[in-house]
């Protein structure tokens, strides 16, 4: 299995129009992100084949991991390095049926109960949040926060990836939970420099 | 590699129709339907192959074959028969065929259809042959002479899809199609079973 990244940088076009998916996989790994998402819900299968495909090439040249979002067929073909799964896709289990021990599941966990779930389905990893009040998603649940984190991070054994408005200024914060990792959108694609946001944010790890 | 299509009636679901899927499915298997499609676009993955594995021990019990639309993963997970593509989708080169999975694409064009036919499927659906509410957006229909093309022009089976009820399922195959698909009048049917025997009159057999 390929190992798992600190600092995650998820592709998205939705919340911004001004990069693709592959300049934002560019952007991330120059600035030194160590795991990429490819999360493209709405793409269809031959244009994801070929977004994929790009991005993983850029990665496996410096050695980053690349996963992608719900679509484990996807991952399947283009060989990805795994995948990441929210509660609305397919079950860890199943997912783990078709990708064998070799390849990273990540799940999506917005309560401990739900990060004890992802975890004996056999998650790989847990995304954890949203942390911050984000903008990326519509989110009807109020933020953790710091305190919830770091029970979760205490009590939960697989590597812990904090999400959901992470900044360079609360990185720090977040890290000092003793979470494994962060995940980031709006902070890196919004940003007027990327790449330099994806340095800062290193540092902070 | 399966690739003998012995049916030739495809039902295509659509719960917007209908939100009473299963019930709908399990009559028509027991009313003899040979393929089902499960095309449900709105369903979170989660949800599709739940509903992809209670039709799948469904549609076991008659011998039906189960299609799922687009996703690969939710094929394999449920057992499913086929995958069936759209014009997006992913091809058959992609996939390890060893794995006994028809594989059939939409296609909208005579060179779509012979691009799939090159490209391995196993058949393929061409329209929409008539006027469809669902299709509507996409323009005028392709009718019966672009179909009688198609079919004239590659070697695999053709479903013809779009408005086909049992008296143009007739002309479809006249003109050289393998068979039709359905979801409308399926769906929509207050007498499953009636519709059913509708079709088999009109083109022989399902």
């Amino acid at each position: 299995m390929k190992k798992i990244g600190r600092l995650c940088v998820i592709t998205d076009t939705s919340i911004q129009k001004k990069y693709t998916h592959v300049d934002i996989a560019e952007m991330a790994i120059k600035g030194g992100a160590d795991m990429i998402q490819l999360r493209a819900k709405e793409m269809g299968s031959s244009e994801l084949i070929n977004i994929a495909g790009t991005i993983l090439k850029m990665c496996i040249k410096k050695n980053v991991t690349f996963i992608i979002n719900d679509r484990v067929d996807i991952a399947m073909i283009t060989d990805a390095d795994g995948v990441h799964l929210g509660l609305r896709d397919i079950p860890i289990h199943e997912a783990r049926r078709l990708l064998g021990k070799n390849k990273i599941i990540g799940g999506t966990a917005h309560s401990l109960n739900e990060a004890c779930d992802a975890q004996n389905d056999g998650a790989n990893y847990i995304g954890y949040g949203h942390i911050y009040t984000t903008y990326s998603k519509h989110k009807p649940e109020k933020p953790k926060g710091i305190k919830n984190l770091k029970e979760v991070v205490k009590k939960i054994e697989v590597p812990i990836i904090a999400i959901g408005g992470i900044t360079i200024e609360n990185a720090g914060d977040v890290m000092s939970t003793g979470c494994y990792g962060i995940a980031v959108i709006s902070s890196v694609v919004k940003a007027s420099d990327p790449a330099k946001a994806v340095r800062g944010l290193k540092r902070m790890l | 590699m399966k690739s003998k299509i012995d049916f030739r009636l495809i039902f295509i679901t659509n719960s917007k129709l209908n939100p009473d899927l299963y019930r709908v499915v399990k009559k028509a298997c027991g009313a003899g339907v040979k393929a089902v499609q499960i095309r449900e676009k709105e369903l979170s993955a989660k949800e599709l192959l739940k509903l992809a594995k209670r039709l799948r021990i469904l549609a076991k019990k008659t011998n039906t074959e189960l299609f799922i639309n687009d996703r690969y993963d939710i094929a394999l997970l449920s057992n499913a028969d086929g995958l069936h593509l759209p014009e997006n989708g992913i091809l058959p080169s992609h996939i390890n065929r060893n794995k006994r999975i028809i594989m059939g694409r939409s296609v909208h064009s005579l060179m779509a259809a012979r691009e799939a036919e090159k490209n391995g499927f196993d058949y393929i659906l061409f329209g929409p042959v008539f006027r469809t509410p669902a299709k509507i957006k996409f323009g005028s229909p392709q009718g019966l002479s672009k179909l009688e093309k198609v079919c004239n022009s590659v070697n695999i089976p053709v479903f013809a899809v779009g408005g086909i009820n049992p008296q143009r399922a007739k002309k479809c195959v006249e003109s050289g199609a393998h068979g039709i698909a359905v979801i409308r009048e399926l769906m929509l049917s207050p007498n499953i079973s009636k519709t059913l025997r509708d079709f088999k009159e009109a083109i022989g057999s399902l």
